[in-house]
């Protein structure tokens, strides 16, 4: 609250001798106002703020449609009929399953998750028929960011739209001091949309690329579930690479190749190393090199789960490798400070095999991440891995 | 759905009205040091009561046009740019180039080193954010 008493003494000090009556006048009219509506004039001003953001937001997703759209044309089907597609699916949601009895959960999301992959993938055969499967899987991250931009656009907007109804300060405050961080994620997405539109490798891909630098020219096979791997001779250790299929934008599902291939060795595993992107605090440094025990992975946690289960079952040591992203950093493009590390990481991983495993021990490596832009093997013959 | 005809667009009335009140301001605030300075007396309080005001009124326009140019800045966005490093397989020679569609890592490059004719690969894939501009802001 203004003390007005305070101020007035102050400036009839300032005002000696002065008989501008006028001047006081509208000094304390102004005053009054102030005192009245502080309070109105702050919404506005954050008003203000929301609905620039509301712009830029609207941008961001008109342009990710707009590159969607673009983009799937190149694969067999007319731009209007893609736009009108997009326009019915661009609200699509998942449900989590319910949890009220948490007994098979995991197993209730995983079948979700896998219904959720299957219709993206059927909505991008719908409207890109002649895409591949590396176009199938950009396309489809494409489409993720561009959904996602919708959806923080429609959330922006409808705190804007209540507190310009309501006039209620909580709404406005609330949306307008998380507005540097709504609009971080989102210049995020908007930049993972560009990065997933050309196919280029992402933050979130330094575990396959590590993955990659290990394999280096070897032969890869094809476990399923969109996870490529080689065996390699590591110093006599047996040392298996599993990295997600590329260099189309995919994940894989590492959890269940690791499942079947523990399971097929009947447990006879040394142990389990896994690489993968993590978030950082803020002042830690980009691609900064972290080394712990357990699972290395990310996402809804199925996979991390199937992990874990098989590992406890047989009793394998889990080592996990991470490098420290912000969340813009491991959705975006990568940098170069993230993918310099690459080669750190691989001889990290390297030492690691050799002092915990002898000779003879069967390792398992997974370079956790998206494969965008990043081959399953170097193609050149000649290069020791 | 009639949100989806929208055409992309930026409300630029807001960005005009700001640049009229940041001018009205500045030129307030110099009226108010002239005033001030006009007597050639600055010990009166008076003067002394302009001339601080009107400082005051510059600052804030300092402050508001910072913010104003952060805004559209903002707006469009800072340009990265995609580069590919290859790398010759027998002699390390490396070369950084702009990335172009279809490129991955671990491909071969179409070309052979220019150092030893040995083949390339395509070593990275990264992006490199946008010169670091001088400036007030």
């Amino acid at each position: 609250m203004v003390d007005f008493s305070a101020v007035m003494s102050m400036l009839a000090m300032l005002q000696q001798n002065t008989d501008d009556w006028f001047s006081w006048m509208v000094f304390m009219l102004f005053m009054v106002i102030l005192n009245f509506y502080a309070g109105k004039l702050q919404i506005q001003v954050w008003m203000g703020q929301i609905g620039r953001a509301l712009d830029q937001l609207n941008r961001f997703r008109l342009e990710a449609e707009r590159e969607f759209v673009e983009t799937a044309s190149k694969y067999g089907k007319e731009k209007e009929k893609i736009k009108k597609a997009l326009e019915r699916f661009i609200g699509f949601f998942m449900m989590l399953p319910e949890t009220i009895d948490p007994a098979g959960a995991v197993l209730k999301l995983d079948h979700i998750v896998r219904n959720r992959e299957d219709r993206l993938n059927f909505f991008i055969k719908e409207v890109a028929p002649k895409s591949d499967d590396v176009a199938l899987a950009n396309l489809r991250d494409l489409l993720e960011s561009t959904i996602a931009l919708d959806f923080i656009f429609r959330v922006v907007r409808h705190y804007f739209v209540l507190g310009k109804k309501t006039q209620n300060m909580i709404y406005i405050a609330q949306i307008q001091m998380l507005l540097p961080e709504i609009m971080r994620m989102a210049r995020a997405y908007r930049m993972a949309a560009e990065a997933s539109k050309r196919g280029l490798p992402m933050g979130d891909g330094i575990g396959p690329l590590v993955a990659l630098r290990l394999i280096g020219n070897s032969e890869v096979i094809d476990f399923g579930e969109n996870v490529v791997g080689a065996e390699l001779d590591i110093e006599g250790r047996r040392v298996l690479v599993l990295k997600a299929k590329g260099p189309g934008g995919e994940i894989g599902r590492p959890g269940e190749a690791l499942k079947r291939i523990i399971e097929s060795r009947a447990g006879n595993v040394s142990r389990i190393m896994m690489i993968d992107a993590a978030m950082k605090l803020e002042g830690e440094k980009t691609g900064e090199i972290a080394e712990g025990v357990g699972a290395a992975i990310g996402g809804i946690g199925v996979e991390k789960w199937k992990i874990e289960e098989v590992a406890t079952k047989y009793g394998i040591p889990l080592d996990a490798f991470i490098i420290k992203e912000d969340f813009a950093e491991a959705v975006a493009a990568m940098t170069k400070e993230i993918a310099s590390t690459a080669n750190e990481v691989a001889n990290r991983v390297r030492e690691a095999i050799l002092s915990r495993t002898s000779e003879g021990d069967f390792v398992i490596v997974v370079g956790v991440g998206n494969s965008a832009g990043i081959g399953n093997r170097l193609e050149v013959p000649g290069i020791a891995s | 759905m009639p949100a989806k005809k929208e055409e992309v667009k930026i409300s630029v009335g807001w960005y005009f009205i700001w640049i009229a009140l940041i001018g009205m301001l500045t030129l307030f605030s110099v009226l108010m040091i002239w005033y001030g300075l006009k007597k050639g007396n600055v010990e009166d309080t008076n003067s002394l009561f302009k001339v601080i005001a009107g400082v005051m009124g510059i600052g804030i326009a300092v402050k508001t046009s910072m913010d104003l140019v952060k805004a559209i800045r903002g707006i469009k966005g800072p340009k990265w740019r995609y580069m590919t490093l290859v790398k010759c397989v027998k002699c390390n020679f490396k070369s950084e180039r702009e990335f172009r569609e279809g490129e991955y890592v671990g491909k071969k490059w179409d070309k052979p080193c220019p150092a030893c004719g040995a083949p390339m690969i395509i070593e990275s894939i990264y992006a490199k954010p946008p010169e670091e501009r001088r400036s007030l802001v």
